[in-house]
């Protein structure tokens, strides 16, 4: 029964990346990776971490998506703007192959590392990850907060319009 | 442990299926009688301009990247209401250190006049 | 206990409460009439007011050299509740003396700014904030001593130079801020995939119990060794991005020229810094194991590869640039590669760390010195960039050419400045690892390098400007002039006398078992 349901989900979120990358317009290539983000969800479910997948929803398919779609869209009209996924042949099996050596590599390494659980692991529980972040991880937790704050600053100011005084005159 | 979830996998698949429905239905049984006219894109009556992308103000980027944060700092405070009590009062400190960044994250985006959407 | 602990991390504490504190005061501070420009989006207290929000950062951040020398002499070893914040923040010597180095450099760009943004009428004071979060990132990012605050503290320190990069809003300066984005994300996702596979391997997420792991998965001949190496190669490309090292150096040059000049000051000194700074203690502490140390299967033959070719490309294609700034780019490649043989020499050397440390030092006073002479030689819509822009300008302004010829043979290490010994010692302890070949490839780096540094100083002594050519206008800025001032003085101070500096530095180990 989970097998099933894992291999569905998987097959799913196969597909879905790889809407992502070989959509030729932009637009659809966001709303597929939505679709990813939501499919790496259910996969959290099935290893028990449902505070995490909630996690995932709420920000990546609620904020993160949001933004790119904002993001595609403050572009659009830009000709300047190259928003056309190319293919160029020989480019694309590079990276196939390239893509296909690293996950070689890596379940190679994966499955001959020992002790790697491979039953059902025990439920991340919300309690279980609140307490690492606020006693264990605290100086993390609080680094954490700057990080916000400098991304929103960030935000703002690379948000701006140009300024009416020295970045016309140029410089470099 | 997974039957649990049972009801999200109906509710999927019931959405799934009711806008498959009425994206496909209306192509399969509908009668198909196009015009000319009715092949144009429709904007109240008149002939519609330019292509469909309009280019957004970068307002909404700049909602939609501080929605972001606020939403990330919510995740956080999410966990902490779950132990509120088993934390005691080194939790709420920590907390409050967290939720005063967060206050000065505010107070910075309004005075900025990040907030407003005219000006 | 609670002294101890907030003596200790006061350093960081301040710096942190000075970004709040002025990002506050950026907003809500009373706007300056004369610079407010009508932006359209967001209102601008800060306009205007670039100088006095720089003063500040400034003084923040060298108050917080300060406290960090403070907690050096109380010795952080002797303030046992520091025990309390192990194994997230390691506050040990190393950690302190790199602090140090970073408020300095970090408070030296911000002076630089301080000048720099007045001049070129840039109303972005959002500047500053963003330089103390990032120092507060790369001085948790020094101190990090588990996976999880250290890839926290490396994006904090990220971010804010993102940003820093894309402020001025030419297409040069956006193109170069999206490069430098979309690589350094990269280079932090591997990053976070090495790390991730570490937590695997290991079940650890603090360097000293992977080490633990590490050593004992060695000693079975385990069968975890496999997904360990390629963790290994992970984290060493994620951190080469970071130091930007040949071949992971192709941001480098076009975010480094593309960036206002103090915040490319700021990314050459503090961001190298910090980045070295965690390497040195993620490898010796992690991947210290016997196996992983040795020369045949281990991190150091990548390392060294990675050394030489910082420095030979780096040192080659900076002799062929037009463009000064972008030569002090690939120059900081090359110095990232001189103090990648420093790192290889850890290896089989105890002095190697310290020698590190000292090179770090040097090399922040004398390139943000560089970077600051080159701003003080243009002014507002005549920016100095290229040889030819300092053609002459020996005789139209004396002092600052002779201030950008003292950084240069610094970073070129001609006795008796900084550079010299920083490279000496670089040298003596590679030699001590018995690393001959990388000595000779360095020392004949360092051969070439001087060719580059040396034609900045012919084209401004011994060159006329071309007939009809718009001359660069050397600026007036006491904020860039003072900063220049402590550079010099500390350039020429660890010339001279190198040897206290370089005691202190010996003995900040990073403490591997």
């Amino acid at each position: 029964m989970e097998q099933i349901g894992f291999g569905i989900i998987s097959a799913c979120l196969l597909g879905a990346a790889l809407g992502v990358v070989t959509g030729k317009n932009l637009v659809h290539s966001v709303l597929w990776l939505a679709v990813t983000l939501v499919t790496t969800a259910a996969l959290y479910v099935f290893l028990n971490a449902t505070f995490l997948a909630g996690i995932q929803v709420i920000l990546y398919t609620g904020g993160v998506i949001t933004l790119m779609l904002f993001g595609v869209m403050l572009t659009r009209r830009d000709e300047r703007v190259m928003v056309e996924n190319e293919q160029n042949g020989r480019r694309l099996w590079i990276a196939a192959l390239a893509a296909l050596g690293l996950f070689a590599l890596l379940a190679a390494a994966t499955f001959k590392t020992p002790g790697l659980p491979r039953t059902q692991a025990e439920p991340t529980t919300t309690d279980a990850i609140g307490r690492a972040f606020l006693t264990e991880h605290l100086l993390a937790f609080e680094v954490l907060s700057l990080l916000l704050l400098a991304a929103m600053v960030g935000a703002i100011v690379l948000a701006r319009r140009h300024d009416a005084g020295a970045d016309a005159r140029g410089g470099l | 442990m997974l039957e649990t979830y049972l009801p999200m996998l109906f509710i999927f698949v019931i959405a799934l299926t009711i806008g498959a429905v009425m994206f496909f239905g209306g192509q399969l049984i509908g009668p198909k009688n196009p015009t000319p006219e009715k092949m144009m894109p429709f904007e109240c009556g008149n002939d519609s301009q330019g292509t469909a992308g309009v280019r957004l103000n970068v307002k909404f980027y700049l909602t939609a990247i501080l929605f972001v944060v606020f939403d990330i700092e919510v995740v956080f405070i999410y966990p902490w209401a779950a132990l509120f009590k088993s934390l005691g009062w080194t939790g709420f400190a920590t907390m409050l250190a967290f939720i005063a960044a967060l206050l000065i994250a505010l107070a910075y985006c309004w005075k900025k006049g990040a907030l407003e959407w005219e000006s | 206990m609670t002294f101890d602990v907030v003596y200790g991390l006061s350093p960081l504490l301040v710096v942190a409460l000075g970004a709040l504190l002025l990002m506050l005061a950026e907003a809500f501070g009373k706007p300056n009439p004369q610079g407010l420009a009508p932006t359209g989006e967001v209102s601008d207290a800060g306009a205007g007011r670039a100088g006095e929000l720089g003063m500040g950062a400034a003084v923040v951040l060298f108050v917080g050299a300060a406290l960090s020398l403070g907690v050096w002499l109380a010795g952080p070893d002797n303030l046992v509740g520091l025990e309390l914040t192990r194994p997230y923040l390691i506050w040990d010597r190393f950690t302190v003396f790199v602090c140090f180095t970073l408020c300095l450099g970090g408070g030296l760009s911000c002076l630089l700014a301080g000048g720099y943004l007045t001049e070129h009428e840039i109303d972005r004071a959002e500047f500053f904030p963003l330089v103390l979060f990032s120092t507060v990132g790369a001085m948790a990012l020094a101190a990090a001593g588990e996976l999880l605050t250290l890839f926290v503290a490396l994006e904090t320190m990220s971010l804010g130079v993102y940003a820093l990069v894309g402020l001025r809003r030419t297409p040069r300066s956006s193109e170069a801020a999206l490069k430098y984005f979309l690589l350094g994300s990269f280079a932090a996702a591997l990053m976070l995939f090495g790390a991730a596979l570490l937590y695997g391997a290991t079940g650890r997420t603090d360097l000293a119990g992977i080490g633990q792991a590490i050593a004992a998965i060695g000693q079975g001949e385990g069968p975890g060794a496999a997904q360990v190496l390629i963790a290994l190669v992970l984290v060493v490309v994620g951190l080469a991005f970071k130091v930007s090292a040949v071949p992971f150096h192709m941001w480098t040059p076009d975010a480094y020229e593309g960036a206002p000049t103090p915040a490319t000051s700021y990314m050459a000194v503090a961001v190298k810094t910090a980045a070295f700074a965690v390497m040195v203690r993620v490898l010796l502490i992690a991947f210290g194991d016997e196996r992983l140390t040795s020369w045949a299967s281990g991190w150091p033959p990548v390392l060294a590869t990675l050394a030489v070719a910082s420095m030979t490309v780096a040192n080659l294609v900076a002799g062929r640039q037009s463009s000064v700034k972008r030569m002090l780019a690939y120059s900081s490649i090359a110095h990232a590669g001189y103090a990648l043989v420093a790192v290889v020499a850890t290896i089989r050397s105890p002095a190697a760390e310290g020698s590190i440390l000292f090179y770090l030092l040097t090399y922040t006073v004398s390139t943000a010195g560089a970077f600051g002479a080159l701003i003080l030689c243009g002014s507002r819509g005549k920016e100095a960039v290229s040889y030819e822009d300092l053609a002459g300008i020996a005789k139209r302004h004396p002092a600052a050419a002779m201030a950008f010829s003292l950084f240069l043979l610094s970073l070129a290490g001609v006795p008796p400045t900084a550079g010299f010994f920083g490279k000496l010692y670089v040298f003596q302890a590679a030699i001590d690892a018995e690393l001959y070949v990388l000595t000779v490839v360095g020392l004949l780096n360092s051969l070439v390098g001087a060719y580059y540094y040396l034609r900045v100083i012919v084209f401004m002594y011994m060159r006329e400007p071309a007939p009809g050519a718009t001359l660069a206008v050397p600026m007036r800025s006491g904020y860039v002039a003072s900063a220049l001032v402590i550079a010099a003085v500390l350039v020429i101070a660890l010339g001279v006398l190198p040897n206290v500096t370089l005691e202190w530095a010996a003995i900040a180990t990073v403490g591997r078992s």
